[in-house]
């Protein structure tokens, strides 16, 4: 389960915003890299359960969609693998020294596939467009800082004041206030430009019908069956072409099923990772071990705690909690496809601190104490509900940890739930005791693995699950959020020990993707920014 | 006859009208917010609050519903919450999928049950009989579901003879035509294997076979056309459900029909898409009934449904 950035279900994974994400782990290389002599040609075959929602950037929340969004758009800037940030369709940038200015310029030479140019007014376009309430993009809280953003955003203005483009081939952004992670966020789908022409013409339709800059280009979608997106002859970096000719995404259908398909060579990528029953058995047969491949990604599966009610309002009651759960346990059941963890920053992402262990154990004895401890009877605990998506391997570890919970005295009662039950639940603060989820960075910086779950702000904001409300981090995270990473990261490190001192999370794993990829397909690798990179995958 | 049609159309009226007050009132209750849905989880109030205006949410339950039942009746169910496609359009585009497997499965059911249940009627007190109660029993514990992916398995990876699910011609929706129809088929072999012996031992049969003709005669041409009656009946039920999205099946072999489209919406909370899905599967079921009303009319003289009759 996974919040976006980003919430992320299993079955489809949404991508939201605002966390941080550090890539880490796979061979792919960016657009950015040198590249190796790589075969053109071929088709790649990937297969999803869900359909697309949308392949308007403005729109996308999830990370499949988003995969797409990434071949058919081009951003100003892109993530490579270990979070290194690289020009793309920007040449390059600077930032003023007080960090309120962010100046782009951008290559020449770049259209979208109608032959509209891809210059400064397209990316103020998009960036306007997804601000503008009537897109009612969920990106909008990204660019909210630009001087004049909130105004539009509020209809109470009618354009941007702080994106002026002085020529087509330069974009100045002017912030309310320095923020560190802006060059992330022109990086995500959010940021791309879209040709104003196209989306005039087709309204709503343009998430169906888009028309893009990367490198492919939508060649068909059936709704519900197959979408095909194929090498873009107009892309304007040759040398960092696309090389296959074409990915057909086929659509529909149970994972098992897809996984049999794989099995006979018909697929060669599961979208939706092996279907975590089948992992044991695939990953333990000689012949299909070659295909089985791991990656890492900078995202978190915690349980959290509401601090700011009953009876989680009480720290030896979280503690108690904490000290009842078996980690050991919980990795087995989601049978290796997790690393284990103690803390909030995944690895990769600056600020993560490997002096804080990784694993803790189980110790009943101390759980019932502080129950104990916390005002209850010897053997008795608070009753309370627990919250968790109805997809695998949620319900699983829900009965795990109720059972571990109950042991010590808690009455736990389960709520599994589908996702936009869930998402709308825990994001209105007083409806939901604790749970357990997975939170995604979508981009390589704390503040999105950190900040956007502890200050105070966010409480209202609703990703502050654990409704956690200390001054003194607060105060510690928002200057972090404004400094130079070198200089934040301190602050970050002190700031997350204060944090896991309070027990607002049981800190679980940090997720690894097991994908199924046949071993003919070259430049694979799964990450949280764009889940797949198409333009990097080939036929050996 | 006009006049039994015009009242039949009536009360069709009424039913889909209770019934998408029904739905609209369940989507309603269930505990998620289609603007926070739609916003993100990190998108500030403001935003959910401008998604929640725009939508219409903000308003009272039965201002909400007159506003949607004002749009449905000119066939305007409003755009999807997730994609932002239109709800009616895309319904159309995956109906014929639908309806090619719910006319096979309908095939299916219809074939593999009333020959069975012919021959359980015909052969009494044989090992046919026993056959077919064993097979009644076998079909009617079947899931579907267990049953597609078996099939799946079987014919599709292990014997790689059909597609492992998802439409790729008319091949693909033989399996799960099969998946549909043969739970099905043991209700159909229970109804027709009854009627036939309630008919086979009505006195113009005996009649007939006095006549001296032969029994394949006696069987197809005086016994069936009147035993068959509870089956036409079954039938134009089931292709109303089946029309309206076979769900589990779809599910299973990614058939990209009406009842996926369904299944996908209930877990978003799309609530115009399930209200769309939900009213074209009513309507088609209600539909379905009034056309085998007439039917049974047209085909036997003596059914006139119009006039009241009294014991």
């Amino acid at each position: 389960m996974r919040l976006l950035s980003t919430l992320r279900r299993p079955a489809t994974y949404v991508a939201a915003a605002g966390l941080t994400l550090a890539m880490v782990g796979g061979s792919a290389a960016a657009h950015g890299a040198v590249k190796r002599a790589i075969p053109n040609g071929g088709t790649a075959t990937v297969t999803f359960q869900s359909d697309f929602n949308t392949l308007d950037p403005a729109l996308s929340t999830d990370v499949y969609s988003n995969s797409v969004i990434h071949a058919l758009f081009v951003n100003l800037v892109e993530f490579e693998p270990g979070g290194k940030i690289v020009p793309w369709a920007a040449s390059s940038w600077t930032v003023a020294p007080n960090g309120l200015t962010y100046t782009f310029h951008i290559k020449p030479g770049i259209q979208f596939t109608d032959g509209e140019p891809v210059n400064a007014q397209a990316f103020a376009y998009g960036i306007e467009r997804v601000l503008n309430p009537a897109t009612k993009s969920p990106g909008s809280n990204y660019f909210l800082d630009v001087v004049g953003a909130p105004q539009f955003a509020a209809g109470k203005a009618k354009t941007v004041s702080g994106i002026s483009t002085p020529n087509a081939s330069t974009i100045v952004f002017h912030l309310i206030k320095p923020e560190r992670v802006f060059i992330d966020y022109v990086g995500l789908q959010y940021g791309d430009a879209v040709p104003a022409k196209a989306v005039t013409k087709e309204g709503a339709n343009f998430a169906h019908q888009p028309v893009g800059d990367g490198p492919f280009m939508l060649q068909t979608w059936v709704p519900g069956q197959k979408l095909v997106i194929v090498k873009n002859p107009k892309y304007f970096d040759k040398a960092q072409a696309a090389h296959l000719n074409s990915v057909v995404f086929q659509i529909g259908g149970q994972s098992e099923v897809s996984l049999l398909k794989a099995e006979q060579g018909q697929v060669d990528v599961l979208g939706d990772l092996i279907p975590p029953a089948d992992f044991a058995s695939v990953d333990s047969n000689p012949k299909w071990k070659p295909y089985v491949n791991l990656d890492p990604i900078a995202a978190d599966e915690f349980i959290y705690f509401d601090e700011g009610k009953a009876p989680f309002n009480n720290m030896d009651v979280r503690e108690a909690a904490y000290w009842a759960i078996d980690q050991s346990r919980i990795l087995q059941l989601v049978a290796g496809q997790g690393a284990p963890t103690g803390q909030i920053i995944p690895p990769g992402v600056p600020g993560h601190d490997s002096s804080i262990p990784n694993t803790f154990k189980q110790n009943v004895a101390l759980a019932k104490q502080l129950l104990v401890k916390a005002g209850y009877k010897a053997g008795t605990g608070p009753a309370a509900t627990f919250w968790v998506f109805n997809t695998a391997p949620g319900p699983v570890l829900a009965q795990a940890i109720q059972q571990e919970l109950d042991q010590v005295g808690f009455k736990i009662t389960i709520k599994s739930v589908p996702f936009s039950t869930l998402v709308s639940q825990i994001t209105q603060i007083p409806n939901v005791q604790f749970g357990i989820i997975g939170w995604v960075s979508q981009y390589p910086d704390p503040v999105s693995s950190i900040s956007s779950m502890f200050e105070t702000a966010r409480i209202k904001a609703g990703t502050d699950l654990a409704d956690y409300n200390n001054a003194a981090v607060n105060a510690q995270l928002v200057k972090a959020d404004a400094l130079a990473i070198n200089k934040a990261v301190p602050l970050y490190e002190a700031a997350q020990k204060t944090i896991l001192s309070n027990y607002p999370w049981v800190p679980l794993y940090n997720q690894v993707e097991a994908n199924f990829v046949n071993p003919r397909l070259g430049g694979f690798s799964q990450d949280d920014s764009y889940w797949f990179d198409y333009a990097n995958w080939y036929i050996k | 006859m006009l006049t039994y049609v015009v009242r039949r159309i009536g009360w069709a009226v009424l039913v889909l009208v209770v019934v998408s007050m029904l739905t609209f009132l369940l989507g309603y209750l269930v505990p998620a917010d289609p603007a926070r849905v739609i916003a993100g989880p990190n998108a500030p109030q403001f935003v959910v609050n401008t998604i929640r205006r725009q939508l219409g949410l903000n308003l009272p339950l039965y201002d909400q519903y007159l506003r949607f039942f004002g749009h449905a009746v000119t066939g305007n169910f409003g755009r999807s919450y997730i994609n932002q496609e239109e709800v009616l359009p895309t319904i159309l585009q995956r109906f014929p999928y639908t309806a090619l497997l719910a006319a096979c499965g309908l095939a299916v059911e219809f074939l593999i049950g009333v020959t069975i249940g012919i021959v359980a009627a015909v052969r009494r007190r044989t090992a046919w009989e026993g056959i077919s109660v064993g097979l009644v029993v076998l079909g009617l514990g079947l899931p579907s579901f267990w049953l597609g992916l078996i099939l799946l398995f079987l014919l599709g990876y292990d014997l790689p003879i059909f597609p492992l699910g998802g439409y790729h011609g008319f091949v693909s929706v033989i399996l799960p035509a099969f998946a549909v129809g043969i739970p099905g088929a043991a209700a159909y072999v229970r109804v027709t294997r009854s009627s036939m012996l309630e008919v086979l031992s009505d006195d113009y049969i005996r009649t007939a076979r006095a006549k001296g003709l032969s029994e394949a005669t006696v069987i197809v041409r005086h016994a069936l056309r009147v035993a068959l009656k509870p089956v036409v009946t079954m039938l134009g039920l089931d292709l109303g459900y089946f029309l309206g999205g076979v769900l589990v099946v779809e599910e299973v072999f990614g058939w990209p029909g009406i009842g996926t489209l369904a299944w996908q919406a209930i877990l978003n909370d799309d609530l115009p898409m399930i209200m769309g899905t939900v009213m074209f599967a009513a309507f088609l079921i209600v539909v379905a009934n009034i056309l085998i009303d007439i039917a049974y009319m047209v085909v036997d003289p003596r059914v006139n449904l119009a006039r009241p009759t009294y014991a």
